[in-house]
């Protein structure tokens, strides 16, 4: 055993030495940044937020949301489905815990309660918040999400899981928040095609803004900010598809042992 | 001003490459579970690290911005002037994308993690081994 170990560390120190000289004599890539952006980035810093060309551009300030939910919309939808296929491994693997209320419990001391009672609603309104202006300031529905996950964590590990059961977070409540919201992001991304079907026009899935041969829009502009069409839902939604999904796992992974009695039991009747 | 921004970012690639090794050392000789994902997580955040870093530019004069409009322009100059300074925001969309997928990814193996905590009481990965061992002598 102590042999394997000092070849596997000599072999990595032999791996980080030559990956360091490949790219010190620019074999990956150039070490010095260079003074211009690529030209596929110039066109998305370009046609971001351009309202003198509307065949390009999605109104969003923000050019990595508009990135995420536009130009490469397909990309985040399927990884909105890798999150969700991890959850539904999860709840596969945890089959048959049940959630038992009113276990004993006591959580922390009082010096760490009562501040924490101030700061929950605030990190759920900054998580709000980075959902709402995601398109308009830097952030956006995952980061909001898992910004706003920390309040669950923060409640099960200062109160006890009792105190979100109190809250009526059930898992079964949690897991079915985040289907609907999912469902609500692949409807949002059909909607102006299946709009387009009813009027017989063009439109494409996952259209935002009026794009070459199609004339159909989401609302873009709302009173006097920019709404950034359909980037805004998605954000919203994505917020809910993370924070439910996050939270529910949060749920499964702190299960007390008499929630768990009956896991091996289901296990074997699968089996 | 560009030779001090070369010589920050070598010192930064070289430490990532770095933690690269030191990662991949503890995914493969640690024999504790929790520390083979704590050593993947760090080998994930390294190297998004290294891609993020390829999406730095640099300025004659001045730093350069985040890929975010400080305000909604009212000419078509002010979007240019911000293209000519801003970095690249396609490679902050990747790695946002490979973050997520990580995440879930470590999510899933910490579930692993802790079944296997609760059928062997331990984390240590030579004891199913040894287990596996003792269940064919015996048979």
């Amino acid at each position: 055993m102590k042999k394997k170990d000092v070849i596997i560390a000599v072999s990595l120190a032999i791996m980080v030495i030559a990956v360091s000289s490949a790219l010190y004599a620019g074999g990956l890539f150039v070490l010095s940044p260079p003074y211009k952006v690529r030209d596929l980035a110039e066109s998305f810093l370009k046609y971001s937020y351009n309202p003198w060309n509307e065949k390009l551009t999605t109104y969003a300030l923000n050019v990595v949301s508009a990135i995420i939910w536009d130009y490469r919309g397909l990309d985040t939808i399927f990884e909105t489905a890798v999150l969700y296929s991890a959850i539904i491994g999860i709840t596969v693997l945890f089959r048959g815990v049940v959630e038992i209320r009113g276990l004993r419990h006591r959580g922390l001391s009082l010096l760490v309660k009562m501040p924490s009672r101030i700061i929950i609603p605030l990190i759920i309104a900054v998580g709000i918040s980075l959902a709402v202006y995601g398109h308009l300031t830097p952030g956006g529905g995952f980061q909001a999400g898992a910004v706003a996950t920390v309040a669950p964590a923060l409640i099960i590990t200062i109160f006890s899981i009792e105190a979100l059961y109190a809250l009526k977070l059930r898992s079964r409540k949690l897991f079915l928040l985040r289907t609907v919201a999912f469902m609500g992001i692949l409807v949002i991304s059909i909607s102006l095609f299946l709009y387009s079907l009813l009027s017989l026009t063009n439109a494409y899935v996952l259209q935002n803004t009026m794009r070459e041969g199609s004339n159909l829009s989401m609302p873009y502009w709302f009173i006097d900010i920019p709404l950034a069409g359909s980037i805004f839902f998605y954000n919203t939604l994505e917020f809910f598809t993370i924070f439910a999904g996050l939270t529910y796992v949060f749920i499964v992974y702190s299960m007390r042992e008499e929630e768990v009695e009956n896991m091996w039991k289901e296990v074997e009747a699968h089996e | 001003m560009s030779e001090t921004f070369q010589a920050i970012l070598t010192i930064a690639v070289a430490a990532f490459i770095t933690n690269m090794g030191i990662a991949l050392y503890g995914v493969f000789s640690r024999p504790s579970l929790i520390k083979k994902t704590m050593s993947l997580i760090l080998f994930t955040d390294s190297i998004n690290m290294i891609a993020i870093s390829i999406g730095f530019r640099i300025l004659k004069e001045g730093h350069p911005k985040p890929p975010i409009l400080p305000e909604i322009p009212k000419t078509p100059t002010e979007v240019e002037h911000f293209t000519c300074v801003s970095v690249d925001p396609l490679l902050q969309a990747l790695v946002l994308t490979a973050i997520v997928i990580g995440f879930a990814i470590n999510m899933f193996i910490i579930g692993l993690v802790k079944m296997y905590y609760k059928h062997y009481r331990t984390t240590d990965i030579g004891v199913s081994l040894e287990e596996e061992k003792y269940e064919k002598n015996s048979q």
